[in-house]
């Protein structure tokens, strides 16, 4: 397929050497001061096409020529380091832009791509005292959404300097709040004994942000603008009672019958139980939404059977798992945690981890299963990876070693213009519920990838939208992985394409930030002018849709 | 009579002196460190004391916070007693079992004069008393700043600045690594905590600069970077040769280390290195081949574990040298393995390379040792014991120690137990010029005679192995006893009076692994030196709360360059006349040595 895909391309290629005199030239300049930008890098690609592009470097004057081209429809882009990158013709960052066409031999001057410059928070962290804390590390967080609901999600990093200074540079535009947490030396990477009693008074550093709270709630946002220093973003360290987590760890059965002589007289095969000095359990402590740099993990491990703990925890949401490895078979175990205050034992309770096995069905397709592959990735917000698996040429699969706990499937390649059509773990529709792994998990996972999609064209009516956005509702509301968005061309029309069957709304806005259609609150207020619509396979209607200016989508 | 400190002691001294890489040893009939002599009832039963006192900082004079502060037992060693210096940079220790206790104070922020360790002080905790008004000075390091700017004077961000001082070991490098900062988005850079020292600073910015690439089928795997920035070493050089040294001095800031970048073209040097296990990643260095071939310098590759390809990006135009080597990990010699290739990169792309590697080179050989020297009654060294070989009848006779000496592209040095019987094999050197330093331990004594390679008598006992070598290794130990005594009778005046006396080797090749020929004693004394060998040497005294001093390199060859040298050899029983250096001296000789007027 890839193969063809080449030769295609080569064939068009040289059937417009002849043809390709043509040119696009202009500019890039920064968004707000109109400066031109040096060793920009302008990609061009022909649309619809990403395989086929090149790349033109900006000089001094922030000129660049696409030389060479044949007849045909583009999509230019720039990009610079300490700019985020635009498309020509997008207003907004990481959003589609226009299409150029270009008639043969026709050479194309003055466009122009404006591109924002990225900005800089920066200010100083102090001490308890007063004094400026050196090496804490200084966490910007924005809103985003993750499964459906809105998180406050670390996007920039920066350590204070020897006076305590930070400055987060090239940072997006867009709304941040600001955290910072000391690490007390050597930084609590290994879980360690628990503390004697008598430390009751002492006080841990704890995340605080600015200007000056424990509470995220209570925390200033800040605004950034392109190109745009926000300084004075100060953070006075504040301290927090300890919190103490111990934990223990047991397998399932642990307590067994106690052994029998067997009718032979031989002595009885022995469960796995706890011993002293046990395999070692591999422990990994989670802080959500922390402030280390890499995500807060707390990794470590001690002998099963024996406890250990982490001593200096700040209130937050932790997600706790570990693994141990007992006769050649995993074991795992997870727990979510809300600390708020004081000291808690937690008792993990192993399960085995377990095979997922099932099938990749395709259907309205050619293609075969060789070559994709399916994978997990945790759902507890942690980011781990998990199993991974090669499908073999009969679809079968086995995902091995799978511990129990919230996973999301994620399968590739899928064929052009088709769509997830089902994944099902024996009766669970995990495509659109939560996968959650438990020990007695043993129905089979079956996948069926469906090559064609529903599609529709549209127009947009009242005004002008440069992008549409499929929302989608009833069964599949809320869930991410069904939004779509597509660019509006210049004569109003637009094309979704490889869609999943089901109830839609549509919305055509002038100018939108990526991922705000994520935001529920963000669209209620134009679920009126938005455009209901229910897809089927197969189908192709035609819609229309009314454009939300730019006055208003904000 | 005042009873001296235990030998345990003298380990915890150097490792407070000089560094977790301290190693001075004790005398050969010491014990064991940190073992502690049992207290007598008289010193249970007496009421604690306490000691407080103050941190400085050594150039401006202002309390110095969070410095921590430690305190060793001097007669019985033990675990040491620490406290934290509070705002007004003051410390107090209570409960403190009277007796003298060495002084040690430590702040990440003060690393001395070229590492130098700030001097420990000894103190007297008198029963139920209060000691106070210890002043401990500190001194402070500096920090360095700058600008990376590019060829239209526009800053650039992301790039690294790297920060090379001399080399640590003077023997296999010309540069060791300091540290390493990154520019922000007005291309400024601050190295803080950088130690007052002689630098070689130097931008490397890795930046894939854009290019013209025609419209065509975009195969991601086969798009190189072409453009990208020359490697600037301060103030406008592009290999080493032309690098200024800049000078931090103590509490200084340096700012304006300024670069300016020109871009050059670039390509990318890839290959397979062949005759490798599957999954072990190797170390594999492209270093500059007109610079001293100095793994500081060098470029690091990508490398697939799957298919052993590596892969160079963003490679200016030059000569190099490819330096592959198989981690050496102290359990597996036997499988080391190297390969070194010359590399000429142009502008074009060079056609992939194919880089076999070599098992390391093994020697076997034995230790001779005379008739006379009774094997039945070797002793070893307590420190030179590892854990899991006590077993009597398996004692080694000692060590071999092969150094690699300059140039060395592996920089692989090897150390080899010697067998009871005197035969040793040592596995995965590299090619390379060596020194063999025999560290054999036995009651008496012995000297190095000669070192044998083949049929060759290698001269100083520095033997060279090209690719491939082979052949049988002789050491020969002397017959006859190295004895070496020092004379204090000339030490200053004024200094507390306790001295350690070093022989220095004055081709500088102790430091690389700690084992000095040393003794100990008070102003007056006449001292007996242990671990003695045959050589030419230096030999100092320095005041005994500043042996860390001989560790660094530098100091050390400050300090041997100031004494005269001596011949040792066997069977002769020599006095010498070491020269003194006080705490204060060696501060001037380093800072002397800072401003450019002592090399």
């Amino acid at each position: 397929m890839r193969g063809m895909a080449i030769s295609a391309a080569l064939a068009l290629l040289t059937a417009g050497i002849a043809a390709a005199q043509g040119s696009i030239s202009g500019r890039v300049v920064n968004s707000v001061t109109g400066a031109p930008l040096r060793r920009a890098e302008v990609s061009i690609v022909v649309d619809g096409r990403t395989d086929l592009r090149g790349t033109a470097p900006t000089d001094g004057d922030g000129r660049f020529v696409c030389r060479a081209l044949p007849a045909g429809r583009f999509r230019l882009s720039a990009q610079k380091t300490g700019y985020a990158p635009m498309d020509y013709g997008a207003t907004r960052p990481y959003m589609s832009g226009k299409v150029i066409p270009l008639a043969a031999g026709e050479q194309k001057t003055g466009l122009i791509i404006q591109l924002p410059q990225l900005g800089v928070l920066t200010g100083t962290v102090s001490d308890v005292d007063g004094s400026p804390a050196p090496r804490v590390a200084v966490q910007a967080l924005r809103r985003e959404f993750q499964r459906g609901k809105a998180a406050w999600t670390p996007v920039g990093w920066a350590n204070t300097d020897s006076d305590g200074r930070y400055r987060m540079f090239h940072m997006l535009p867009g709304k941040y709040v600001l955290s910072a947490k000391k690490y007390d030396q050597p930084p609590p990477l290994l879980p360690s004994a628990p503390e004697p009693d008598g430390q009751a008074g002492r006080l841990v550093y704890a995340t605080t942000y600015h200007p000056g709270t424990l509470d995220r709630q209570e925390a200033r946002s800040v605004v950034l603008g392109p190109g745009e220093t926000v300084e004075n973003l100060d953070i006075p360290l504040l301290q927090s009672r300890p919190i103490i987590l111990e934990v223990q760890a047991e397998l399932p059965g642990a307590a067994p019958e106690p052994p029998q002589p067997t009718a032979d007289g031989n002595p009885p095969e022995t469960p796995p139980q706890i011993i002293q000095q046990g395999p070692f359990v591999q422990l990994n402590l989670v802080q959500r939404n922390s402030n280390a740099p890499g995500g807060s993990q707390f990794g470590g491990g001690f002998p099963l059977g024996a406890r250990t703990a982490f001593n200096d925890l700040e209130p937050g949401r932790y997600v706790l798992y570990a693994e141990v490895t007992l006769d050649g078979r995993l074991y795992a175990a997870r727990e979510d945690l809300d600390l708020s205050g004081g000291s808690l034992v937690v008792t993990l309770r192993f399960s085995p981890a377990v095979d997922l096995a099932g099938h990749v069905r395709f259907e309205g397709t050619r293609e075969s299963a060789t070559g994709s592959r399916v994978f997990l990735v945790s759902g507890d917000g942690s980011g781990r990876q998990g199993a991974e698996a090669q499908v073999k040429a009969d679809g079968s699969y086995v995902l091995k070693n799978v511990p129990p706990g919230l996973w999301d499937i994620g399968f590739e390649p899928i064929p052009k213009g088709g769509y997830l059509k089902s994944m099902l773990l024996g009766d669970l529709d995990v495509l659109r519920a939560d996968m959650n792994v438990t020990a007695e998990t043993n129905a089979p996972l079956e996948i069926v990838v469906s090559g064609a999609g529903a599609s529709l064209t549209g127009k947009v009516d009242g005004g002008l939208a440069r992008q549409v956005v499929a929302v989608p509702e009833g069964e599949l509301a809320g869930l991410q992985s069904f939004y779509v968005v597509t660019t509006v061309d210049e004569k109003g029309a637009f094309e979704l394409k490889a869609m999943a069957p089901g109830e839609y709304r549509l919305y055509a806005f002038e100018d939108l930030a990526y991922g705000a259609w994520f935001d529920p609150d963000f669209l209620k207020p134009y679920a009126e002018r938005g455009t209901p619509v229910e897809l089927k396979a197969g189908d192709k209607p035609e819609v229309t849709v009314q454009a939300i200016g730019a006055g208003v989508a904000r | 009579m005042r009873p001296g400190p235990a030998a345990g002691l003298w380990a915890v001294l150097a490792l407070l002196a000089g560094g977790a890489r301290a190693q001075v040893l004790p005398d050969a009939a010491g014990a064991t460190v940190g073992q502690n002599i049992q207290p007598n009832a008289q010193q249970n039963t007496d009421p604690p004391g306490s000691l407080s006192g103050r941190v400085i900082n050594a150039v401006t004079g202002g309390p110095v916070r969070g410095a921590s502060v430690s305190l060793v037992n001097y007669q019985r060693g033990g675990n040491a007693q620490a406290a934290t210096t509070d705002g007004g940079g003051t410390f107090t220790v209570a409960s403190l079992p009277p007796g003298e206790y060495v002084v040690a104070v430590n702040h990440p922020g003060f690393q001395g004069i070229l590492g130098l360790p700030s001097p420990n002080q000894l103190v007297t905790v008198a029963s139920g008393q209060e000691s106070s008004g210890l002043t401990m000075r500190l001194m402070p390091g500096g920090t360095l700043s700058g600008k990376v700017v590019d060829d239209g004077g526009e800053p650039v961000s992301g790039c690294p600045v790297y920060v090379l001082g001399p080399g640590q070991n003077g023997a296999s490098a010309a540069y060791s690594f300091r540290g390493s900062a990154s520019t922000n988005d007005k291309g400024e850079y601050k190295l803080d905590l950088l130690t007052a020292d002689r630098y070689v600073v130097y931008a490397r910015c890795q930046e894939w600069l854009p290019v013209e690439r025609p419209l065509a089928v975009w195969r991601p795997e086969l798009i190189e970077p072409r453009e990208s920035w020359l490697p600037v070493f301060y103030p406008d050089s592009p290999s080493p040769e032309g690098a200024q040294w800049v000078t931090v001095l103590p509490g200084s800031e340096l700012a304006g280390i300024d670069f300016h970048l020109r871009a050059t073209s670039v390509t990318t040097v890839s290959g397979t290195i062949g005759g490798i296990p599957a999954g072990i990643q190797p170390n594999i260095q492209l270093i500059p081949a007109d610079a001293a071939l100095d793994a500081a310098l060098g470029y690091g590759a990508s490398f697939d574990l799957a298919t052993s390809t590596f892969r160079f990006q963003m490679v200016p135009p030059g000569s190099y040298r490819l330096i592959v080597m198989t981690n050496p990990s102290p359990s597996q010699t036997d499988s080391i393995s190297y390969a070194s290739l010359f590399v000429s990169v142009g502008r074009a792309r060079p056609a992939p390379l194919f880089v076999q590697m070599r098992l390391g080179i093994t020697l076997t050989g034995r230790v001779e040792q005379p008739p006379s020297a009774d094997t039945g009654n070797v002793v070893m060294l307590n420190s030179l014991q590892s854990p899991g070989r006590q077993t009597p009848k398996a004692a080694p006779l000692g060590y071999l120690h092969f150094m690699p000496l300059t140039p060395s592209a592996f920089a692989n040095f090897r150390q080899v137990e010697v067998r009871h019987d005197g035969t040793f094999t040592v596995q995965g050197l590299t090619p390379g010029r060596y020194k063999v330093v025999p560290q054999i331990a036995s009651q008496q004594p012995n000297s190095l005679e000669s070192v044998q390679f083949g049929s060759t008598i290698a001269n100083h006992g520095v033997i060279e192995l090209v690719e491939g070598a082979s052949g049988a290794l002789t050491v020969r130990m002397g017959g006859s006893p190295v004895l070496v005594g020092a004379s204090l009778a000339d030490a200053p005046a004024g200094s507390h009076g306790n001295w350690t006396v070093f022989a220095l080797p004055v081709d500088g090749s102790a430091t690389a692994f700690g084992q000095f020929m040393t003794g100990t004693g008070k102003s007056g004394d006449s001292v007996r030196l242990q671990n003695t060998s045959t050589g030419k040497f230096a030999f100092v005294a320095v005041e005994m709360m500043m042996a860390g001093v001989v560790q660094i390199e530098r100091l050390n060859q400050l300090l041997r360059e100031r004494a005269d040298a001596v011949e040792i050899v066997a069977g002769l029983d020599q006095t010498v006349n070491p020269k003194f250096f006080t705490n204060d001296e060696i501060e001037e000789l380093a800072m002397a040595y800072l401003r450019g007027e002592a090399r």
